[in-house]
């Protein structure tokens, strides 16, 4: 069994978004699951990781912000 | 021209192999080069484990394909200037490949070897067997795929004279009796017209016969059939190994390949791996019937449902910790008042709680109350370094950590985190002044919703840092909402035995609390349920990992108390052997083998064994998937595999963690895109190796990456590594796990010292002080972190493509490691007998710890239950962690039971008759320790001591009366035959006449083994009678060689080892022996400086049978010393080995 796709240091990926605001590297040669958009466009596996960890700052889904924010008001 | 020359002709043409310029040379320089790194086996989807020597039985499959599939194959062979037969074999190594065999394919095939027309008319074998190889690497189209094939076929019949049966003597793989070698599948095409035999009278038409013979696993043969129009169609048979695959599975084999053929002959530009190779059924069935397992949830969060619990059963026992039961109302109204003064300390929602509390009520109420609070808890076990403890405070940064004053030293916690002592006054007139009834969202710093976190687990990761897995509300329901209702044990009484780190515990507590069950918890300073599980109370559900399984099958004692009730297992592989131990002992319990990282909340699979399953694997299943989860085993391009194909398990649905706290890149490396599942959905990718089995059950194979299982204990050891190489004299580390004994798994550390110019590498290595570098990892790893040993190297051994060589690593010498102080009494030669046994060690020495010598807490358990069982001495785990050694254990022992009761046993365990072994003249039995182990485990031992060794019992009458003592004790632990003695010197002549007197009674005996003991000895007689000194002597003669044995003894006990000694030296004076029937052993002293104290002669009007002697290099004071039992240790083995055989023989044939 080879490696998984998502561990390959040298692959290319994307890094996918859902509504929820959940972020998902994605091996290039594999289709794009619906429900998901492409929000970085194919680079290394390393930018993509740097790129989740920089933008995905509140890991919370947002329906559950959405409620919360609600909440609040 | 005949057979004769054709062989003289070959051998001309090939020339000598010692000619580097003959054709033979050149040919296998070619194939060696064409044939280096060939995979000696083709794993596929077997039904069943290859067996160890093929039986060759087979069947076949015969079948048509038709005229279209046949133009295909030609014309795409024809566009690529190749053979049709290249086609088909391009097409097969796609198949093999996608059923899991891996990217480099290697089949036989036959070639017809008349190369000159000269052999046209000839009859006679010529046939020779070429290796072709595929490589199906990169995902090729099928076009692309073919030239490949072309390539390498053209190349290779190019040499194709070199006889197959010399090829594999040059290139010698590893041979096995289970397979061909070089290749194990074959694929021959014949395209010669079928013979027309014409015989008068007769009409003659060719029929295969089913021979029913394969000698591969797997072998496909087609014909091509021409008529008028051009190609008609191909014939075929598709044979199989019967020892590997059912007839239904080669056809669905089968019926893939057809596929195959069909897809790439109406377009071979297809993509190999996109190939797709289930059918629609399958597909269906993969995707949708195996996850159908949505159930309508509950909208709620466990404080809801805890709630609703608790109004339904207040006065029902909620919790019981030993010391304090409280009630359903109870428990939440503490839990509730508790809740009220952390809202007041800002938790709410999104917050986290640490929680390092002892296993109590207190800390039930504590967990219960942080998530009413609307708060997440993190468990923080204070067993853990400080500095992991330090790093997961920091990591997680809770509002505050809930703890007992006499924890906080132990934890040592940065100075910023808020401490919140729960037994502190303030905090307890806090709690009792705030209200009991239950919270609303009103309470709460904001509304509490399923999707907020529950708690948080830190497990290893694999770059040095562990991670922090986050678990909602959400996915805690759906796991407990299923539990309480699946598992009928959860509503009686459940017991918890683990930290709360350790999401074992997960099913028990909120099972039970949610079920209106009883929790029992475990009290905190004992780490192994022994008592709780001995008893027979109540308890109906325990979980625990096979490892603590493999420690109850060793207990002696049967566990009554889940004898009826539920045992689920997980965390790590459930071994069918495991099951089937467990079950002889207690049939009635109801098995659960369980699977789930703690990323899916607890458990996604499970499968309730049903009772008397035969499992023709070595591992049990891990089952289907639970409420509203789905399970997708798929291969590295993301695709579903086939049914029995290895692939990667994800999984997905509502018990999905929300991911890892503050590590968003991990967590999207992890959790990634469902491509099957509602759009949108996410999946997590376990790094589980698994695949569906034939009866739709999911199994569990290996790991994909370096995680390993430990005792149930996750671990990356990567982190392991990673801290191993930050010590200064560390240069390279790689961490293993080791089973070098069965069951036993520990890790083993190999180190690389740091390179010091000023020494060369080998004084480095040895140079390293590896006890210090261990000693280092116990500050910053949790204990099962810390490998049993470590190793220095000079180099990491590698492979080819330059990954560590695992295989190549060296064994640990565990036994280097002992020290040289040996027993210096009876107690201290048991406990040296014991720890050697359970470290699987050779012997160990007075002074050695326990720990160093690779000791580790289930190992710990296995050793308290043998001293139990043995010394009925009670330990504890905390005893052992401050008295280590033999010689500190030895001087803490108050024995519990009598050690000079007539029937002690050493070894109550096994499933074998038991030895008896019978005192020598000293009247004492401990010298036999040392056969605990020498002997396997499925033995028993037990020693017989002389009547009066207590001082209030009368000796022995006679020897006759001694025989019918000791029979009366062993009947009361074997009623019946077949029985088994061992005596030394009295004890040899003693276990020979109740042998006698066994016989005498209708029993059989099928062991008598004699320690340098005859018939007519005087050397009892001769000591001196009376007086301490003659007792000294006496004792020194019969095996009580260290005076310090009598030393620990108090006064009357020595007097009344003298009166024995001196009885028996009586008993023996007028003992004559009855006639044994049967084979005995004798064990004879033989070392040269003592004479011998009798002849094996002087037992042959005694023997019935043969008399088997052997000699041993020691003298007769020296029977049971190490190295004299490891003498008859390994003798009574084979003989043992023996037995048994006859023995299941003789039951075959009884049965049959």
């Amino acid at each position: 069994m080879a490696n998984n796709p998502f561990d390959d240091e040298d692959g290319e990926f994307y890094v996918l978004v859902n509504a929820e605001g959940q972020y998902s590297l994605w091996p290039v040669f594999v289709d794009v699951p619906d429900g998901w958009d492409i929000a970085l466009p194919k680079t290394s596996r390393a930018e993509c990781v740097e790129y989740i960890d920089e933008h995905w700052t509140d890991m919370r889904p947002k329906s559950l912000v959405e409620a919360m924010e609600r909440d609040k008001r | 021209m005949q057979y004769a020359d054709y062989t003289v002709w070959q051998q001309g043409l090939l020339g000598a192999e010692d000619d580097p310029d003959s054709v033979i040379s050149a040919q296998l320089e070619g194939w060696s080069r064409r044939l280096a790194g060939l995979p000696a086996e083709l794993e596929l989807p077997w039904d069943r484990p290859r067996p160890a020597v093929a039986s060759h039985r087979g069947g076949r499959v015969l079948f048509e394909w038709d005229r279209r599939v046949h133009r295909g194959v030609v014309e795409v062979a024809a566009s690529a200037g190749a053979t049709p037969f290249m086609v088909v074999q391009a097409a097969l190594a796609v198949l093999l490949s996608r059923l899991g065999a891996g990217e480099d394919i290697p089949l036989g095939t036959p070639v017809a070897g008349r190369m000159d027309e000269a052999a046209d008319d000839l009859v006679g074998f010529f046939t020779n067997t070429l290796v072709l190889r595929t490589d199906t690497s990169g995902n090729p189209t099928f076009g692309e795929l073919l030239e490949r094939v072309r390539q390498w076929d053209l190349d290779a019949y190019t040499q194709q004279d070199l006889p197959f049966e010399r090829l594999v003597e040059v290139l010698n793989p590893d041979r096995s009796m289970a397979r061909h070698p070089l290749f194990q599948v074959m694929l021959a095409f014949n395209n010669i017209e079928q013979a027309a035999v014409d015989l008068p009278g007769l009409s003659v038409q060719a029929e295969p016969v089913d021979v029913a013979v394969t000698k591969f696993d797997l072998s496909l043969s087609i014909s091509e059939v021409h008529d008028a129009d051009g190609p008609a169609g191909l014939q075929g048979a598709w044979e199989y190994s019967s020892d590997l695959l059912d007839a239904g599975t080669a056809e669905r084999m089968l019926h893939r390949l057809h596929h195959i053929i069909h897809t790439v002959i109406s377009n071979p530009d297809q993509h190999i791996n996109d190939i797709d190779v289930l059918e629609p059924a399958e597909r269906t069935r993969l995707l949708t019937e195996y996850n159908d397992t949505g159930r309508p949830l509950p909208q709620a969060t466990v404080p809801e449902l805890f709630q609703a619990q608790a109004a339904l059963t207040p006065h029902a026992i909620a919790v019981t910790d030993g010391n304090m039961s409280v009630s359903y109302g109870e428990l939440n109204a503490r839990a509730n008042r508790l809740a009220r003064v952390l809202i007041g300390h800002g938790v709410g929602p999104e917050q986290l709680v640490g929680l390092a509390l002892p296993r109590s009520v207190d800390m039930v109420v504590a967990v219960l109350a942080v998530l009413k609070a609307g708060g997440a808890y993190l468990p923080i076990d204070p067993e853990y370094p400080g500095e992991r403890i330090a790093f997961m405070v920091q990591d997680a940064e809770p509002v505050c950590v809930l703890t007992t004053r006499a924890a906080v030293p132990v934890l040592s916690l940065p100075d910023s985190v808020r401490l919140l002592c729960l037994d502190e006054p303030a905090v307890t007139t806090a709690v009792q002044a705030a209200a009991g009834q239950d919270l609303t969202d009103r309470e709460r710093l904001t509304c509490l919703r399923p999707a907020n976190p529950a708690y948080v687990i830190y497990t290893s990761g694999s770059t040095g840092r562990p991670k922090g897995v986050t678990v909602t509300h959400t996915g805690l329901v759906n796991y407990v909402a299923r539990a309480s209702q699946t598992y009928a044990g959860l509503s009686g009484e459940a017991l918890i035995h683990a930290p709360m780190s350790f999401d074992i515990g997960v099913t028990s507590f909120y099972g039970t609390l949610l079920a209106g069950g009883c929790l029992r918890l475990l009290p905190s300073n004992s780490q192994w349920p022994t008592e709780e599980l001995q008893a027979p109370k109540s308890i109906t559900f325990v979980k625990m990992t096979p490892s603590h399984l493999q420690v109850l099958l060793k207990d002696s004692e049967p566990f009554p108390a889940t004898a009826t009730g539920q045992l689920m297992l997980g965390g790590e592989l459930l071994t069918a052997e495991a099951v089937r131990q467990w079950r002889s002992n207690s049939p009635d319990t109801q098995l659960i083998n369980h699977y789930g990282p703690t990323e899916t909340t607890v458990g996604c699979i499970d499968y309730q064994i049903p009772p008397g399953t035969q499992f023709t694997r070595d591992s049990v299943p891990i089952g289907r998937p639970m409420w509203n989860t789905r399970v997708y085993v798929l291969d590295a391009g993301l695709r579903l595999v086939a049914p029995g194909v290895v692939g990667e398990l994800y999984v997905g649905g509502a018990g999905l963690a929300r991911g890892y706290l503050n590590r968003a890149g991990l967590t999207a490396g992890r959790f990634v895109a469902d491509p099957f599942g509602p759009a949108g959905g996410r999946l997590y990718r376990t790094g589980d190796l698994v695949r569906w089995g034939a009866d739709g059950q999911l199994e569990f194979v290996g790991r994909a990456d370096d995680q390993v299982k430990v005792r149930g204990f996750r671990i990356e050891t990567g982190e392991i590594e990673t801290v191993l190489t930050e010590h200064p004299d560390v240069a390279q580390a790689a961490v293993v796990v080791r089973e070098d004994r069965a069951g036993d798994k520990r890790l083993v550390g190999y180190i690389i010292p740091e390179h010091n110019p000023a020494t060369d590498a080998e004084a480095a290595a040895r140079g390293v002080d590896t006890t210090a570098v261990r000693e280092s990892l116990r500050g910053r790893l949790p204990e099962y972190m810390v490998p049993s040993v470590l190793v220095a190297l000079d180099g990491l051994p590698l492979t080819a493509n330059g990954k560590l060589d695992r295989a190549a690593l060296p064994v640990p010498d565990l036994s280097g490691m002992t020290s040289g102080r040996g027993p210096r009494t009876a107690r201290e030669e048991v406990l040296c007998g014991l720890f050697a046994q359970v470290l699987g060690l050779p012997k160990v020495g007075i002074d050695d710890s326990f720990f160093a010598l690779g000791g580790h807490s289930l190992l710990a358990m296995h050793l308290i239950s043998q001293v139990r069982s043995v010394l009925g001495m009670e330990l504890s785990i905390r005893n052992l962690f401050e008295a280590p050694t033999v010689a500190a254990l030895a001087r803490e022992w108050h024995p519990e039971v009598n050690e000079f009761d007539t029937l002690v046993p050493l070894r109550a365990t096994g499933d074998q008759p038991p030895i008896f072994c019978v005192h020598p003249g000293s009247g004492i039995g401990w010298c036999y320790s040392g056969l605990i182990a020498r002997l396997p485990e499925e033995y028993p031992i037990y020693i017989l001591q002389a009547r009066g060794l207590n001082p209030a019992d009368e000796v022995s009458g006679s020897i006759e009366e001694m025989v019918a003592d000791y029979l009366d004790h062993i009947k009361s632990v074997q009623p019946k035959g077949p029985y088994r003695l061992l005596g030394w010197s009295f004890g040899g002549v003693v276990a020979q006449k109740m042998a006698t007197t066994l016989q005498a009674d209708g029993e059989q005996v099928d062991l008598l083994a004699l320690l340098d003991a005859y018939p007519q000895s005087e050397e009892i007689a001769d000591v001196p009678v009376g007086g301490q000194i003659s007792l000294l002597t006496a004792a020194h003669a019969e095996g009580l060689q260290d005076a310090e044995v009598l030393a620990g003894l108090e006064q009357d006990r020595l007097a009344a080892v003298d009166a024995v000694v001196r009885n028996n030296g009586w008993l023996i004076r007028s003992f004559t022996p009855d006639v044994y029937q049967g084979d005995m052993l004798l064990f004879k002293a033989a070392a040269k400086r003592e004479k011998p104290r009798g002849s094996a002669e002087s037992w042959m009007p005694y023997v019935e049978g043969e008399l088997l002697t052997y000699d041993v290099d020691r003298t007769h004071d020296e029977m049971t010393v190490p190295e004299a039992l490891d003498a008859v240790g390994c003798a009574l083995r084979s003989v043992l080995v023996d037995i048994d055989y006859n023995r299941a023989d003789a039951r075959e044939d009884s049965n049959g």
